[in-house]
């Protein structure tokens, strides 16, 4: 009896296992290239920005039972992703990062490469904010919660980094956001 | 164009060119959690350094062992294993002190394994396999034991394939002596880890000691 209850509960727990895994397995799905492109535009190395993003997944795994009880697990996961983006600019800034190949696919449509670099040649959080805003839409309520910071903070970060873009590319700067 | 047209043209017009390979992820991810709960927690890569200093002298040397291709000779069933495959049972290795497992990583993977991985107490590892399914735990003093990979096996004459819940593929080569099983791994599918090579956590796993039938 004792074996057929434990039979039971090693049953149990196994599909309990497999519903994780697809709920897991969904949000990877929709989510995963979304974080690895983000965070290929911060640290602008494609292996990086993969393994990086790979890394804030396993970190979500770990917790899935408890993150995917939160309002935004897609923020949650994000925010893993970018600050190790950020440590991992920050450990190798004296290595020049913008003279790395920027790797794109063979097939690529024409980039603008020259954007890429100039955003490249911000600090790596000024970098981090006009991704998060440009790239992914995100309000600035959303980036503060990512970037771990405040909401004026924030509001400098993209100012500057326009201002420093403007320069760079030669383009006018009008300030579509706060 | 103004900037900010350009940045939102620019970004989207490159990301579309970053196509990730989500469901070779979505199994490299599981892999890499499996390995976390292998050697869980966290050490001071100084704190480790100095262990690795210190008994650097009377380790293995196993810095090459990437390339190593010894085999073990071919399987010798004993009298002692239980219907099944030869292999069938209940195995264990010896506690792992956290010294020899330290020097049993490679020098330039040291500090990445470390970053993430308990190696502050002894471990030793254990092997179940029953019924053409397979499971390793962990096990540490003071600790609950953790689980660590599983899923199901066959055995083809000296070998053993065993593949886990990803569809992630090992083939090891097997060999028993007596009461002692010793493993040799030939094939590893797994994707590495934080740029860890799979096949170093199958060393440390499978490969550094031998291991013992309990039942």
């Amino acid at each position: 009896m004792a074996e057929i209850d434990a039979i039971q509960l090693c049953e149990d727990e196994g599909n309990r296992m497999a519903t994780l895994d697809d709920e897991y397995a969904w949000f990877y799905r929709a989510e995963y290239p979304m974080v690895s492109r983000t965070v290929f535009f911060v640290v602008h190395d494609r292996a990086k920005a993969e393994d990086i993003a790979q890394e804030a997944f396993v970190r979500l795994l770990e917790r899935w039972k408890r993150v995917s009880r939160y309002e935004r697990p897609d923020a949650w996961v994000r925010r893993v992703a970018i600050r190790l983006a950020i440590r991992s600019v920050q450990r190798e800034r004296l290595r020049p990062v913008l003279e790395r190949k920027l790797e794109l696919s063979s097939d690529a449509e024409p980039v603008d490469v020259d954007l890429l670099r100039a955003v490249g040649e911000l600090p790596v959080r000024h970098r981090a904010a006009i991704v998060l805003f440009y790239f992914e839409d995100r309000p600035i309520a959303e980036i503060v919660h990512i970037l771990g910071c405040s909401e004026s903070a924030v509001k400098v970060w993209l100012h500057r980094a326009r201002k420093s873009l403007a320069v760079a590319l030669q383009e006018e700067a009008v300030e579509d956001a706060p | 164009m103004p900037l900010e047209q350009r940045l939102r043209d620019g970004f989207h017009r490159s990301a579309r060119t970053i196509v990730p390979d989500v469901e070779a992820g979505l199994r490299d991810v599981g892999t890499r959690r499996r390995r976390r709960r292998v050697v869980r927690t966290t050490v001071r890569v100084a704190a480790a350094a100095a262990i690795v200093t210190g008994v650097i002298s009377i380790g293995p040397s196993i810095a090459s062992f990437l390339d190593d291709n010894r085999v073990p000779a071919g399987p010798s069933p004993t009298a002692t294993a239980p219907p099944g495959t030869p292999i069938d049972g209940r195995w264990v290795t010896p506690s792992l002190s956290r010294q020899e497992y330290l020097v049993a990583i490679p020098s330039k993977y040291r500090d990445e394994v470390s970053r993430n991985q308990d190696v502050t107490v002894s471990v030793s590892f254990e092997l179940t396999l029953e019924d053409g399914r397979w499971a390793e735990i962990e096990r540490r003093p003071d600790r609950p034991p953790v689980e660590g990979q599983a899923g199901t096996f066959v055995v083809h004459g000296e070998r053993v394939r065993m593949t886990d819940s990803t569809g992630t593929t090992y083939i090891y080569r097997w060999t028993i002596s007596g009461d002692t099983l010793t493993l040799a791994v030939l094939r590893d599918t797994a994707g590495p880890t934080g740029g860890v090579p799979d096949r170093v956590f199958q060393h440390l796993i499978y490969e550094l000691q031998a291991f013992t039938r309990v039942s």
